[in-house]
């Protein structure tokens, strides 16, 4: 028997869902919730071999509850395929990744594709999660933090850019600022992320 | 809005006309000549009325094309050499005479250089001057107030044409952006009740047995369907950045563990071209995703004579099974629709996709 966690918000997906898997010969539903938070503390007391997670709760996201769980076998479910998802998803060893449409056989054969170790893409959903999202970045805030993450300091990108010190600090903090980033690092981070680095 | 607009398109008339105006000016001369006492031979006032036909029509073509955005090379050459066979044929009136010269110097100075329509004006000057040395102060006199009322004019319509052209694009961004939003919203509501409809009916049919089960079923494939039509039009709403799109998947492929190399082409490529490419890309790695064990991956757009090629190829390919086909059915036809042509295959411990497509 494949014991299932399921963490859905919204209830009448989340028990159809549950009903449908139970009719699986080899899946068990041993537990439900319907908020993010919930979920770590729902791993501990059920120890289930998988969970299945949709993306948007309220609490905690269904991504950053994956990566509070390393090592857990995990089956994103999802309406959207938002850019940067899929990145998110398989930087957080999420292996199984389908829309919340997917017929109950379907979510089976990723549940115990993933319990096997393998990947399960739903090849629609990965598409649309994969591209890039809308680039907010100016070309010159992209030049600075491109050469901000190459390592150059200020002064280096001022010279590279034909520009004063000032000025590449004032592209750096916009792009820091639209990126929604608390630092040059995690803008860089972010921004290599979606692609748009 | 439609009140700017119509002042708008007042104030290129008006820019049109008076620019245009100019040509008059060479037949007060012609006038001039005609009234004057020492009036030239018939011969000559009957040549200049002729190329001052010819130099007219040119001129008028010549405003047409300075109020669109370019300046009239051909037309202020032909105007330039008539108006100065004119000039040279009733140079005895000089004063009259100058409207020719002048009219010229008001087009040509038009969407050059302040720097450059001295130098014309200038030179417009010195070549009559030489003809008629005695008229230099005139000539200068007037070719520079000419010159400049002239260039003032325009200046003041090129201000106005920058700001309604900025209010166009603002325009036309903002209505991109809405519909944008509007999918996407239209995507998220409609989303979530078409899920939850997709899944309900499964699990009806499931649970009941016979014909309803049956008409669950087609519920539930009526619902998929919609989703499918809602994401496939939010993706058609976006415009695709080709290197955006190819770092954002190589940013998946190494979250997953797999390194990949990225070699991209200078030059863009068009929005169709580019469109396809990042598809056949998605499409590919998703595929190298699900069905290989490759630690290793490499992505080529290379545009050369007329073509662009594309290569997606990793190490480490699984035997493919049945499923593997359907994605590159659909890559293969979406390329054939643009004149392409798709290959996959494996090829020494590769798993190579190209696609080679007319650009």
């Amino acid at each position: 028997m494949i014991k299932v966690l399921l963490a859905d918000d919204e209830h009448l997906i989340r028990e159809a869902l549950a009903t449908l898997l139970g009719l699986e010969p080899d899946i068990e539903v041993v537990t439900q919730v319907g908020r993010g938070d919930q979920v770590v503390t729902a791993v501990r007391a059920h120890r289930p071999d998988v969970i299945v997670l949709d993306i948007e709760m309220p609490g905690m996201d269904g991504l950053s509850v994956a990566e509070a769980l390393p090592g857990q076998a995990i089956v994103i479910l999802t309406s959207f395929g938002r850019p940067g998802y899929l990145r998110r998803a398989l930087a957080a060893g999420v292996r199984g990744f389908i829309p919340k449409d997917a017929s109950g056989s379907e979510l089976a054969a990723a549940i115990r594709k993933v319990r096997d170790g393998g990947r399960y893409l739903d090849p629609e959903m990965a598409a649309s999660a994969m591209m890039a999202g809308e680039n907010p970045l100016t070309d010159r805030e992209r030049r600075a933090l491109e050469l901000a993450a190459a390592g150059s300091p200020v002064s280096e990108i001022a010279a590279a850019m034909h520009l004063t010190e000032g000025t590449v600090r004032n592209y750096l903090s916009s792009a820091i600022t639209k990126l929604g980033a608390s630092n040059r690092i995690t803008a860089i981070r972010m921004a290599r992320d979606m692609g748009w680095l | 809005m439609t009140d700017i607009s119509t002042d708008y398109q007042r104030l290129r008339r008006a820019t049109l006309w008076s620019v245009a105006g100019g040509a008059t000016l060479p037949w007060l001369s012609l006038v001039g000549a005609v009234g004057d006492p020492a009036r030239p031979a018939v011969w000559r006032l009957v040549v200049v009325a002729l190329l001052l036909v010819v130099f007219t029509v040119c001129y008028v073509r010549g405003a047409r094309t300075v109020v669109q955005g370019e300046y009239p090379r051909r037309e202020v050459l032909i105007t330039g050499v008539l108006g100065l066979i004119a000039f040279v044929l009733i140079r005895e009136q000089f004063i009259p005479a100058a409207g020719i010269p002048v009219a010229w110097v008001a087009l040509a100075v038009l969407r050059v250089s302040k720097l450059r329509a001295v130098l014309i004006g200038l030179g417009a000057v010195a070549v009559c001057s030489a003809i008629v040395p005695m008229g230099v102060f005139f000539y200068a006199l007037m070719g520079g107030m000419v010159g400049w009322l002239s260039r003032f004019q325009f200046w003041f319509w090129t201000v106005v044409k920058a700001a309604h052209d900025g209010r166009e694009a603002l325009t036309k961004l903002a209505v991109t952006e809405e519909r944008l939003r509007f999918s996407r919203d239209m995507h998220d509501i409609v989303g979530h009740s078409l899920s939850a409809i997709a899944v309900k009916s499964e699990l009806a049919a499931r649970l009941a047995t016979g014909e309803a089960a049956k008409e669950m079923m087609e519920v539930r494939r009526l619902a998929r369907d919609s989703l499918k039509e809602i994401r496939a039009v939010v993706r058609g709403y976006r415009t695709v950045d080709l290197g955006a799109e190819l770092r954002s998947v190589r940013a998946v492929l190494e979250a997953a563990g797999i390194s990949c190399a990225l070699e991209l082409p200078q030059d863009g490529l068009s929005e169709e071209v580019s469109t396809l490419l990042a598809w056949l890309v998605r499409e590919s790695s998703t595929n190298v995703l699900r069905h290989s064990a490759a630690t290793a991956c490499r992505i080529r757009v290379a545009a050369g004579a007329g073509e662009v090629e594309l290569t997606v190829s990793n190490d480490n390919p699984k035997p493919s099974r049945g499923t593997a086909g359907t994605g590159l059915t659909g890559m293969s036809e979406r390329v054939a629709a643009l004149g392409g042509v798709l290959t996959a295959g494996e090829s020494k411990g590769e798993f190579v996709v190209r696609a080679r497509i007319p650009a």
